[in-house]
């Protein structure tokens, strides 16, 4: 599965998130991270960022393409992160 | 899904907490300690000795991604003190190519490119790679196989992560296998055969794409036919490795009609290595060499120990198993994959540069190679027994697993080597 994965966090858990989301997904900016999920992978993403977060404040969201063909991608300006596989 | 990651920038790979990281540096390449000569088979693992070092090749200052090559080499000590000798004199020789000091040749330019380490199923060096022995633990920890190339595109070394499937059980049924004479040639035999079928399955998928020059390719489908015959009668290991190299040499002699117009840039005499004389030997070898790193991986996912082989001997310093089961699908992957690129026009002549006496892919060359493997290796088919999309990838995986089911009970479930219905 393919996801796009956006955060708006408490400052003071920022950096965690970060770390967290670089582990399992591709960075491309400032809290917005791409890429390709097993389910189990999924499970262990949400089930680390829910430990994290504080649900009254925080908010994290994910968009399911399924798969990277079906999702059309154009950037304007700077492309700052890298995706792909071949560095 | 976990897929491998190819790094052809040069740089530091490192862990950064738990994030990995690869800090780029500056483009500038240099061959090395390589020379000529010096060119390692496909399965060597590598001893790099600095040759201006003065204590020569033991405890000697060793370049820095010298710690990582060390959980694979095993024995390399011994080969050391042997080959130090053989460096002194060819020193000379590399010194005069590049000022050799064993320090990374480009400049680190502070751009870092973190990636995520639960995707990474393998990591590929092809560029100048720096690595540090905290990067090593972390990847062992997180089951990811290293693998180098170097500076010509040479596979150098794998570093295999501390086993985590671990069967003793396994591993004296691998044996037994291997001690027992007869048990062994069947296997071996598995592995031939299954070569072979594949062999013929790719010359009959190409010839009916041919408009002229079918009769060659029937008759040498007729001949790897009879080869095949003739190994289900062989003796021994050494006999059946000879048929196979006969059939393959019949093989390649098909090329340059199967290539047809696209192979007129390509000509192919005879297979040669180390050095590769000539653009279709170089691909082949670096596809080889591919494979077998795929081999390996797989492996690595199962209780099989990647050591104890049964066509090959199983040699030291070299996990003979991967090589007997890249045996069986380098016809699907490499061959495939060399026809393709080249009938595409996508590797050209220019992609190919003559180096020390061989001729080699250059890295753009190799980019395009490794871009089109990777999809090669996603790329799915509707199992037929299983009847699900497998990649070709976990095909090497199945037949891993079949392999296991053999050992453990050979009558119930005997091993035979994947082959092509398609």
């Amino acid at each position: 599965m393919y996801f796009v994965a956006a955060y708006d966090v408490d400052e003071r858990r920022v950096g965690k998130m970060l770390k967290i989301f670089r582990r399992y997904l591709t960075w491309v900016q400032n809290s917005v991270f791409e890429g390709e999920l097993t389910e189990a992978q999924f499970a262990e993403l949400k089930a680390e960022a829910e430990a994290l977060m504080d649900p009254a404040t925080d908010s994290v969201i994910f968009w399911n393409l399924q798969a990277q063909k079906y999702c059309d991608r154009e950037t304007l300006g700077q492309e700052r992160g890298t995706t792909g596989r071949m560095l | 899904m976990k897929r491998p990651y190819y790094l052809f920038s040069n740089g530091r790979l490192c862990r950064n907490q738990n994030t990995l990281c690869l800090e780029r540096a500056t483009d500038a390449r240099s061959p090395g300690a390589e020379v000529a000569g010096d060119r390692l088979p496909l399965s060597e693992i590598p001893h790099r000795i600095n040759p201006e070092s003065p204590t020569g090749g033991d405890g000697a200052p060793q370049g820095q991604s010298d710690p990582a090559e060390e959980p694979v080499a095993t024995g390399a000590g011994r080969q050391r003190d042997e080959d130090a000798a053989s460096q002194e004199e060819s020193g000379a020789v590399s010194n005069s190519l590049t000022s050799d000091d064993g320090q990374p040749s480009g400049e680190l330019t502070g751009e870092s490119i973190p990636f995520p380490i639960e995707s990474a199923e393998s990591i590929y060096c092809f560029g100048e790679i720096d690595v540090n022995s905290k990067l090593v633990s972390f990847l062992s920890k997180h089951h990811v196989p290293l693998f180098f190339f170097d500076y010509y595109g040479n596979y150098t070394a794998s570093l295999y992560p501390k086993e985590h499937l671990l069967s003793g059980r396994l591993t004296v049924e691998q044996v037994r296998h291997h001690t027992n004479q007869e048990r062994r040639l069947r296997l071996a035999r598995s592995f031939v055969e299954a070569a072979l079928a594949n062999i013929r399955r790719v010359l009959r998928y190409y010839a009916s794409r041919l408009e002229e020059g079918t009769e060659g390719i029937e008759e040498a489908i007729r001949k790897i036919e009879s080869i095949k015959k003739r190994a289900q009668e062989a003796e021994g290991p050494a006999t059946l490795m000879g048929l196979e190299g006969q059939a393959r040499r019949r093989y390649y002699r098909t090329w340059p009609t199967l290539l047809g117009g696209a192979g007129e840039n390509f000509s192919f005499e005879r297979r040669s290595r180390q050095p590769p004389s000539n653009p279709l030997n170089a691909l082949i070898s670096f596809g080889n060499s591919l494979c077998y790193s795929v081999a390996l991986r797989q492996l690595y996912h199962t209780a099989l120990d990647p050591t104890v082989s049964y066509l090959h001997e199983p040699g030291d310093r070299r996990f003979s198993l991967a090589l007997d089961l890249a045996e069986v699908f380098k016809p699907l992957l490499v061959d495939r994959a060399i026809f393709r690129l080249v009938k595409t026009r996508q590797i050209q002549p220019d992609d190919f540069e003559e180096r020390l006496g061989g001729v080699y892919l250059t890295e753009s060359g190799r980019k395009t190679f490794v871009e089109h493997w990777d999809e090669r290796l996603r790329q799915t088919i509707e199992h037929r027994r299983l009847e699900r999309k497998i990649s070709y990838e976990r095909l090497v995986r199945l037949d891993a697993y079949r392999l296991t089911r053999h050992l453990c009970a050979p009558e119930d479930d005997p091993y035979e080597g994947f082959e092509m219905w398609w």
